[in-house]
């Protein structure tokens, strides 16, 4: 053996190589194609997306409860209301994630009463963080454009200034659910990323009246944590109510009836359309809270059939009384 | 026994078979027909497609697998399916014959010289595959985000390998690394894509076998086959085919120009094959430099590979001509490099190279700002049933048109720019041509489709039985009744042909009756009435047909509406058929009118399949007065108008 | 050595053979392949393809023996009295009113390849009187009588027949004897491998022949001359000089629901305007009425429900009537 490479061997040397390289560029081609190959062709929806589903977010372990104050200003309303059903520190505990879901449906202002007050979320906010909340979290999916809901009703700035995160739906960010024993809530898409980070949830809305269902409150402000087509569910706009009861379990609900839109809703748009009614409610019982909440817009239960229906669901009792709300008058 | 014997006696076998494989695919069952042909064999051969779909779907559907075996046969022997196989090749290598025969030696050399312009296949390559890795490039683009071990475990391989150049003292190399992986993390960490960003499969625009597929079964069968009725029992039109019908000319005249013009200049799969073939382990070249220089060799060479020089093994398409041509037995198909050196690479720069993956991948962006994936979809775009979602059609469309083909009703029409460029020859229905609209029992097209782009479903799964009664039977759209253009909405005309021909059970289509006055009281003055005629001043009826049955007396309008039937009439005179149920005729002093019974079509959206045979049958002949648009599609859940209950 | 393939060497013939080979292969692999239906030409034969038999066809060619006349290009379908107006639309209120059960339809072409197509409508109508009904309620002008099965007559297009409680028309598509043949040839064939109860509607024997025009015999099944309860009766015209009657005639359950239907029916003709004549001496349990310029006759006999329907002349009627009865009377209920 020599070491100067002759032709041939300097011919073989490469030879070698390129067969080396030939014969891995060949086990890639059939590794890669092994572990793509698909015998059966895409499903119908082609990209399934895996489905979520939502936890129970309710405090465990403790009786109903439920508190009307009665007041014009929502900040004392609201605290008064708080205490009374055993202050914010028996709901969220320290470290606790909280999401408030808003009511930004419209780009309003904050005057129309069409969507949740800014003074109320920063004070929400403010109070959780108080209680040892980690982080809060706000968040709707506005039927009008989602940036400019948040900004003119002042949703925006209010979680800003109490330091509160404020997610502006994406595509991404809704992923599908199917709440068991739903008929109309299968496979839908859900606001699902603000779920991901939280372990509170608390539903703060006014009390509004409603062209379809008769009435929006606390049930029906979890349309927005809907995406798709979802005007489609007006068809039939009590069941899927209803079954938004049955999707979100919330820690607690508040219902601002300082100012009711009596009617034109849920949009209203005049002054003429609201009355001062004077009321918070928070109540750990959805159905309740809305029962009573039917009361400020002057209706009873046979107008708002979803409240029944509810009830009916288990999800709670539109026998508000049944829970000793407690009274509370601030003047 | 010479190889170049055996080469031309392959080609024109996969030629036949091509031809074959066109023949037989008519829906049926006869051997001529498509029974279980497999038509799309050369399709699935094709390795781009496979390639193609594998970036933008990450599977590799069914029979595309036999894209791996030309693949690893290129891997080892080089481009053998461009001189070998691929019936568009051979079409090309005939007619760049043709063309060649009456020139001179020296100029068939020059024609046969490698052009530096060769490159641009590998331009059209890289463009249509960066647009088909487009989700490839944003999953690693958002690696940061959706899996931030995986990335850590990235940086820390580039900090150790960083630190190992800068061991050898190249801190060139570590800056532009160090600043890629910077830029990469503020990308991936920041924002998230569009929606619209999403990767496109447009290999099928150029890709030889869907090309030939499309223009020899949308364009050249129904021009030859007219007169056969064993290929299709009736003429056949296809609308939008004038583009593909004039490419595929221009590329197969081109040849006349310069030999396997289209192979040597535009076609993405030669170049995919080129790339391939860098190591095959035989390849073309001379056993010895010292050779006379006569460059008979070239002048029959395919590729125009330069075998005479260095040779360029990419732009060789195994036509072994060169050998056959070299009087001196210098050229052969050698393990060992030629003597004359070779170029194995293709000839395309970084900069090219660059320019050409951004152009593809910023391509996606600029078809997509129409808005045709979102708000702006387009209604009047009906999909075959089973086909896809839109994107995700899209990436899995090679629009190669064997669904138009098979189509028993000749339904499926390459779509031209409706859809946009992206959409440019992918299949929709259009139900004023062909024959019916699209039949109720039929899967044709999902089964021939070679990517599943329309998925091969069962005729369960169509008619939504059995295991399928849940999802109910497959929607393509939902028809509309234009009360502007109905007969009996707009003219006051009967017609019920659109409900009549509805085939699905029950029907859902169902007319709702009305009366509407055609001849008003004012102008009729009753002279007498009988038992079961009356009649009038003046000719009334002069003008008209009132005996079809259709057309009734209607009773004075102050009553309820009494009506008769008119059986025969005269000028003036009406004979009716007495209804003894109701009350007698009337008497001369009433009011009576004329008056036509019509029944106005409607349609139950819960029923309708979009079909589109009303629409096919609607006789308002031009624009129909029931039509069918992409509303309630099934492929789309956004697109459902009522909820199911 | 470095060249697999070389202008002089022997592998050139070799690796040649080689791929001939391949090409060989291959093309046997495509062939084989073929077998293997397509997914979608397996639901197009089992739609439509007469080679392959669906049980639906195995079920109509158990009814029309087809060897040797006719050959399948539809598969075969099946309609009931739900979906019977999807192949025949309006019509459909005929055969429902009959009390229709099933209709079953296939289209075939002659052996030799033929330039006609025909249909066969094999309507089951649960009895031979409803088979009868829908036969005669129909009869064309221009039938040309023949001998298949019960009743039978043949047009130039078309051949109808009855046999037991088969209503079965078969039409083609052009005017042609051969395809008239063939269905005739096919029409025999049905009737013979079909066994059914032979029930020749025999109360037509009970018309009185003189003056009876020819096959004007019809089995009305329901709303008999517009009286909603008045059904299976069987119509036949007579003529006497210028002079028109319509018999009629119709086997009740009992005596008793024959007087209560003869009520009913006069009831309804002075109801729409006829005036009750007195009872004549010839006929004295029989009711006349004048409606219209025209003459009813309206009796009842036993079981037997029977009169005479707008005659033109009350004598001619009345002289009708009369043979009826008696005929009616000789053949006791039995019949």
């Amino acid at each position: 053996m020599t070491n100067d490479p002759k032709p041939s061997d300097l011919n073989r040397r490469q030879f070698i190589i390129r067969s080396t390289k030939a014969g891995a560029a060949l086990a890639a081609t059939w590794a890669v194609g092994y572990g793509l190959y698909d015998t059966v062709g895409p499903s119908s929806q082609a990209v399934r997306q895996t489905s979520v589903s939502l936890a129970d977010f309710s405090v465990s372990g403790q009786q109903p409860r439920m508190c009307v104050a009665r007041g014009a200003d929502r900040k004392k309303s609201l605290a008064y209301a708080l205490k009374a059903v055993g202050g914010l520190e028996s709901y969220i505990k320290s470290g606790d994630r909280v999401l408030l879901k808003v009511n930004a449906a419209f780009a309003t202002p904050p005057m129309l009463s069409a969507t949740t007050h800014p003074i109320l979320v920063t004070e929400l906010c403010r109070r959780c963080f108080q209680a040892g909340a980690a982080n809060v979290i706000v968040t709707d999916n506005p039927i009008n454009d989602p940036t400019s809901c948040f900004t003119l009703t002042g949703i925006a700035e209010a979680a800003r200034s109490a330091g509160a995160e404020l997610i502006v739906p994406r595509q991404q960010s809704f992923r599908p659910i199917t709440v068991p024993n739903a008929r109309l809530i299968r496979d839908w898409p859900l606001l699902y990323e603000p779920f991901r980070q939280v372990n509170k949830v608390i539903g703060i809305t006014p009390v509004k009246d409603h062209h379809r269902s008769g009435a929006s409150m606390v049930m029906k402000n979890w349309y927005g944590l809907l995406g798709g087509r979802r005007n489609i569910f007006h068809q039939e706009v009590h069941t899927i109510i209803k079954e938004l009861a049955m999707m979100v379990r919330p820690t607690l609900v508040i219902l601002d009836g300082t100012t009711t839109m009596m009617r034109n809703g849920p949009t209203g748009g005049s002054l003429s359309d609201l009355k001062s009614t004077n009321t918070m409610i928070v109540s750990t019982d959805q159905v309740a809270a809305d029962a009573f909440g039917a009361t400020l817009l002057g209706k009873n239960l046979s107008d708002l059939p979803f409240i029944a229906q509810a009830q009916e669901a288990g999800i709670g009792t539109a026998d508000y009384q049944s829970l000793n709300p407690q009274m509370v008058d601030i003047s | 026994m010479r190889i170049i014997t055996a080469r031309r006696i392959s080609q024109i076998f996969f030629l036949l078979l091509f031809v074959w494989f066109c023949l037989v695919t008519t829906l049926g069952d006869r051997w001529w027909q498509l029974r279980g042909w497999s038509v799309n064999w050369l399709i699935e051969l094709d390795p781009l497609v496979g390639l193609g779909t594998i970036l933008t779907t990450r599977t590799l559907y069914k029979g595309l697998v036999w894209g791996l075996v030309t693949i690893s046969l290129t891997l080892l022997l080089g481009r053998f399916f461009c001189g070998w196989i691929c019936p568009f090749g051979t079409i090309h290598q005939f007619i760049g014959y043709l063309g060649k025969r009456s020139r001179s030696v020296a100029q068939r050399l020059s024609l046969n010289r490698y052009h530096r312009w060769q490159a641009i296949k590998y331009w059209i390559l890289i463009f249509l595959l960066a647009s088909a890795s487009l989700d490839l490039v944003f999953d690693l683009l958002y690696l940061p985000q959706n899996a931030s071990r995986v990335f850590a475990g990235i940086i820390a391989l580039v900090l150790v390998i960083s630190l190992i150049i800068v061991w050898r003292q190249s801190f060139r190399a570590v800056i532009s690394i160090f600043v890629a992986a910077g830029v990469w993390m503020v990308i991936g960490l920041g924002g998230q894509p569009p929606s619209f960003f999403s990767a496109s499969l447009q290999i099928g625009l150029l890709d030889p076998l869907p090309l030939l597929y499309r223009s020899i079964n949308l364009v050249v069968l129904p021009i030859v086959g007219g007169g056969f009725r064993e290929i299709s029992p009736a003429l056949r039109y296809y609308d939008g085919i004038g583009l593909i019908g004039l490419i595929f000319l221009l590329a197969v005249f081109l040849n006349l120009k310069i030999p396997r013009f289209y192979c040597r200049f535009i076609c993405p799969l030669g170049a995919l094959l080129g790339v391939l073939s860098r190591y095959a382990i035989w390849r073309i070249g001379k056993a010895d430099d010292a050779c006379r220089d006569c460059q008979l060799c070239e002048q029959h060479c395919d590729g125009a590979c330069a075998p005479t020089s260095k040779v360029r093994f990419s732009e060789c398409v195994l036509c072994f001509n060169c050998m056959d041509s070299c009087r001196h037995g210098l050229i052969g198909y050698r393990s060992a490099p030629s003597a004359a050196g070779e170029i194995t690479g293709p000839d395309v720069t970084k900069r090219e190279f660059t320019i050409a993956c951004l152009s593809g991948l910023a391509a996606i962006p600029a078809m997509r700002l129409n808005g045709h994936l979102a708000a702006n979809w387009i209604p009047t775009l009906i999909r075959p049933p089973g086909a896809l979602a839109e994107k995700e059609f899209l990436a899995r469309c090679i629009k190669c048109g064997q669904c138009m083909r098979i189509c028993p009703t000749n339904i499926l029409h390459p779509t031209g720019l409706a859809s946009g460029i992206e959409g440019l020859w992918t299949p929709a229905a259009n139900f004023r041509i062909g024959s019916s609209g699209c039949q109720l029992k039929c899967i044709a097209c999902g089964n021939v489709c070679p990517t599943a782009a329309i998925r091969p479903i069962s005729l369960d799964e169509r008619l939504g039985q059995k295991r399928f009664e849940r999802h109910g039977p497959i929607r393509i759209g939902t028809a509309f009744v234009d009360r502007g253009r109905c007969l009996p909405w707009a003219m006051d005309k009967p017609c019920i042909v659109c409900q009549e021909n509805c085939p699905v059970s029950p029907k859902a289509i169902f007319t709702r009756v009305s009366f509407n006055t055609v001849i008003d009281s004012h102008m009729l003055t009753i002279r007498f009435a009988a038992a079961d005629q009356i009649e009038f001043d003046g000719t009334p009826f002069q003008d008209w047909r009132l005996d079809t049955g259709d057309y009734f007396l209607a009773g004075p309008d102050t009553q309820d509406y009494q009506r008769w039937a008119i059986q025969r009439h005269t000028a003036n005179r009406l004979w009716i058929r007495p209804n003894l149920q109701q009350a007698r005729l009337p008497v001369s002093e009433n009011q009576v009118a004329i008056q036509i019974r019509l029944q106005r079509p409607f349609v139950e959206p819960n029923r309708c399949i979009g079909c589109g045979v009303c629409e096919h049958e609607c006789p308002v002949r031009g624009k129909r007065a029931i039509r069918v648009t992409a509303e309630n599609e099934s492929r789309h859940r956004d697109r459902q108008l009522l909820l199911q209950s | 050595m470095t060249s697999l393939i070389n202008k002089t060497s022997k592998t050139q013939t070799l690796v040649s053979a080689c791929i001939y080979l391949v090409l060989v292969v291959t093309a046997s692999g495509i062939l084989i392949r073929q077998f293997d239906l397509n997914p979608a030409v397996n639901v197009m034969r089992q739609q439509d393809s007469p080679g392959l038999q669906s049980p639906e066809t195995r079920a109509f060619e158990a009814i029309v023996p087809l060897e040797g006349h006719l050959l399948p290009i539809t598969p075969a379908e099946q309609f009931g009295p739900d979906t019977l107006s999807d192949k025949i639309n309006g019509k459909a209120e005929l055969y429902l009113s009959a009390h229709f059960k099933s209709l079953k339809t296939q289209r075939f072409k002659g052996l030799n390849d033929s330039s006609w197509w025909i249909e066969i409508y094999i309507y089951d109508m649960a009895t031979g009187e409803n088979a009868f009904a829908v036969y005669s309620s129909q009869m064309r002008d221009d039938a040309q009588p023949i001998d298949v099965g019960q009743y039978a007559y043949r047009t130039p297009n078309a051949l109808f027949w009855v046999h037991g409680p088969y209503y079965v028309e078969a039409i083609a598509s052009a005017v042609s004897t051969d395809a008239v043949d063939a269905m005739e040839a096919a029409a025999q064939a049905f009737v013979k491998k079909i066994r059914v109860k032979a029930s020749r509607v025999t109360l037509q024997t009970l018309f009185p022949p003189e003056g009876l025009e020819q096959d004007s015999i019809k089995m009305i099944p329901a709303d008999v001359f517009g009286y909603d309860r008045f059904d299976k009766v069987l119509i036949a015209d007579y003529q006497q000089g210028s002079h028109t009657a319509t018999a009629f005639l119709s086997k009740r359950a009992n005596s008793d629901e024959a007087a209560a239907l003869a009520d009913g029916f006069h009831a309804f003709l002075l109801n729409f305007g006829g005036i009750a004549q007195p009872p004549m001496a010839e006929l004295p349990h029989a009711r006349i009425v004048e409606i219209f310029d025209t003459f009813d006759i309206v009796f009842k006999r036993g079981r037997y429900l029977a009169g005479i329907h707008e005659a033109a002349d009350l004598d001619h009627a009345l002289a009708l009537a009369r043979k009826l009865d008696q005929r009616l009377t000789e053949a006791g209920d039995d019949k």
